[in-house]
């Protein structure tokens, strides 16, 4: 189960997530984390950086758990986001929603010196099948974030863009747009007037508190 | 080069009135002062890969081919436009050819004895070990994430690139020489400013389907006269023969600028970015192993003088992917734990449900690394999926080792 959060958000926002102490479980893995960090000084050296970002947004957030995390080459991680997620069991059944999701999330060196395909970050691995335009329809469920995520762009913003996505917050329909739809007839379906008025999933931010400010 | 490159080697063309004689490079060459006496043997054993054969790069090959070199790669992804033919120099009959072909067959048609490859790719999709063979590079192209790319590989295999470029609106060339002696020497990305970085980002795009890396490419084009381009390439390929023959004071990490409202050229010193987000890393290339697929990584990693008990060794199969895991009809992930090729989104059948296993993204590794591969280490590349392996990396830390596997289709 996913804690509330206990940490108050710093005053300055989520640009100081490095000053955020970490709790005792967190602070173990990011040992873990320091201990088994590979590749060349400068990768390992970021990899770091954002792993403690990551852990510290956990611990701000209380919307995510750190399920298995490797730093070997990439940084991979398996993290639960509590975040509303639209499901579609049968095609023409009752859309169903999900608490929580389990998203495979790669962050590769690339992402140091070319900007990548919004789609190469996020995998939805449970629930499934997601029903969203920007999730694609076959069975790795990728989650495109947008044609090209900027060089350099910190993980914690690609999770926040995730939690966007996923409620909904930030959507784009249009099917004849390619930027941004993996599932075309997810698309079609959303714009739909019964259900265009379900979006968002939330408003709620993915901080709960009036002090963070992104 | 790899047999799997989408590059091929261009025939010397066939002329209706039966075969011109051929000159010899050497009968115009001149004797450099304080250059070397074999000036043509040196430049006929020369091997030169160039990215970009556009305005800039496609003239710059086509000197390359007087000088008589041993051989040439003329790598570029795109065709000529109609607004080609007002920077290019080109027959208007070649618009909407592929430059790389096009530009080979000439070079071909020059210098019959030069072996000659036309590569309609990206460099990024170039084989991993494109540069190893190469002299020397030629970069002639305006997109950004082809220049650090480029900068990367040479680094890489420690190759001199001589990189060419225009600025139309102040009349200005700029040939910069990176001389690539080590790992503190400066990039093409070393010298990006947060203009570049801005550009870099508007210049590449990828298509939202999914189907992978759709890339669209938002670079602007080259907005220059004919005669820039020209003069750009002219003095590349100047730096090419200083740096070749080691004519005069080395050209080694200068920036040569030509500015044609002043009429004044300035040379100044590349030097190395410490912020330089590029990786600069040196690789050691291993002696070629007959069998690659019969050596465990472990055995790599020990020719490689790395601890074979690291667990942060890191290794990676041209062509394939470690796949840790993936799904079937069964509840759980099911073990795969071998290589599997490139883009193949299935690994075998689950022998409980019979099912194919998916593969996931998150559980598949182009470089996997020692401590996921455990005991699968000390097993043949052969038994892991990778029977077809060419060319493997190793690395550890800030050290990499690459191994391959010969093959008769390598730069010559
Ligand atoms: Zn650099
Ligand atoms: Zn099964």
């Amino acid at each position: 189960m996913i804690s509330e959060p206990k940490t108050p958000v710093p005053a300055r926002g989520l640009h100081t997530l490095g000053e955020v102490m970490l709790d005792e479980p967190l602070r173990e893995l990011l040992e873990f984390a320091r201990a088994t960090c590979g590749g060349p000084a400068a990768w390992r050296q970021r990899k770091l950086v954002e792993v403690r970002e990551l852990l510290a947004l956990a611990q701000l957030s209380g919307r995510l758990r750190l399920q298995w995390l490797d730093v070997a080459v990439d940084l991979r991680a398996v993290i639960e986001m509590r975040v509303p997620v639209p499901c579609l069991p049968k095609p023409d059944g009752a859309l169903e929603i999900a608490p929580l999701a389990v998203l495979g999330v790669i962050y590769r060196q690339e992402v140091l010196v070319s900007p990548q395909p919004g789609f190469s970050f996020v995998q939805i691995l449970a629930p499934g099948p997601v029903w969203s335009a920007s999730v694609s329809g076959d069975h790795r469920q990728l989650l495109c974030l947008g044609t090209s995520l900027p060089v350099g762009i910190p993980l914690k913003e690609i999770l926040l863009l995730t939690y966007g996505a996923l409620t909904m917050q930030t959507v784009q329909l249009d099917p004849r747009d390619s930027a941004g739809v993996m599932n075309p007839a997810a698309a079609q379906w959303w714009t739909c007037a019964n259900n265009l008025k379900k979006i968002p999933l939330s408003r709620a931010p993915f901080v709960v508190s009036s002090e963070a400010k992104l | 080069m790899p047999e799997h490159a989408p590059i091929i080697e261009v025939q010397p063309p066939r002329r209706a009135g039966g075969n011109v004689a051929s000159p010899s490079a050497a009968a115009r060459l001149p004797a450099f002062i304080a250059g070397p006496a074999d000036a043509a043997a040196k430049l006929g054993a020369l091997k030169v890969l160039t990215i970009g054969v556009g305005s800039v790069g496609g003239r710059v090959v086509l000197h390359l081919a007087r000088l008589g070199l041993a051989s040439l790669w003329l790598i570029d992804p795109k065709r000529f436009k109609a607004e080609s033919i007002l920077t290019h120099d080109i027959d208007p009959r070649s618009v909407g050819k592929f430059k790389a072909q096009v530009t080979a067959r000439r070079c071909k048609a020059i210098s019959p004895a030069t072996r000659v490859f036309a590569g309609r790719v990206r460099v990024e999709d170039l084989p991993v070990d494109a540069f190893a063979d190469a002299d020397l590079v030629v970069l002639a192209t305006d997109n950004l994430a082809a220049e650090i790319e480029v900068g990367r590989r040479c680094v890489r295999f420690g190759k001199p690139l001589v990189q060419a470029a225009v600025h139309g609106d102040t009349l200005t060339v700029q040939v910069r020489v990176f001389g690539n002696a080590d790992q503190q020497s400066p990039c093409p990305a070393c010298g990006f400013g947060e203009g570049e970085w801005r550009m870099l980002n508007d210049q590449v795009r990828f298509s939202c389907d999914g189907s992978g890396a759709a890339l669209v490419q938002g670079a602007l084009p080259t907005m220059s006269v004919s005669s820039l381009c020209s003069l750009a390439a002219d003095l590349a390929v100047n730096q090419v023969l200083r740096v070749a023959l080691a004519l005069g004071e080395s050209v080694l990490d200068t920036c040569l600028e030509y500015c044609g409202y002043t009429n004044r050229s300035v040379s100044s010193r590349l030097v190395r970015n410490a912020r330089c987000p590029a990786e600069h890393a040196r690789w050691r290339i291993a002696p070629e192993i007959k069998f690659l697929s019969a050596c465990s990584p472990a055995d790599l990693s020990r020719v490689a003088g790395f601890d074979p008990a690291s667990a942060s060794t890191a290794f990676a199969v041209e062509g394939f992917n470690w796949v840790e895991s993936g799904m079937c009809r069964c509840a759980l992930p099911q073990a795969v734990r071998c290589f599997v090729p490139e883009a193949r989104q299935r690994a075998g059948r689950c022998s409980q449900c019979r099912s194919s296993i998916r593969v996931q993204p998150i559980f598949e590794h182009q470089v996997v690394s020692a401590a996921l591969l455990g005991a699968a280490a000390g097993q043949p590349l052969a038994n892991l999926g990778a029977a077809a392996a060419r060319c493997v990396w190793l690395s550890n830390g800030d050290e990499s080792v690459l191994f391959r596997a010969p093959h008769d289709q390598r730069l010559p």
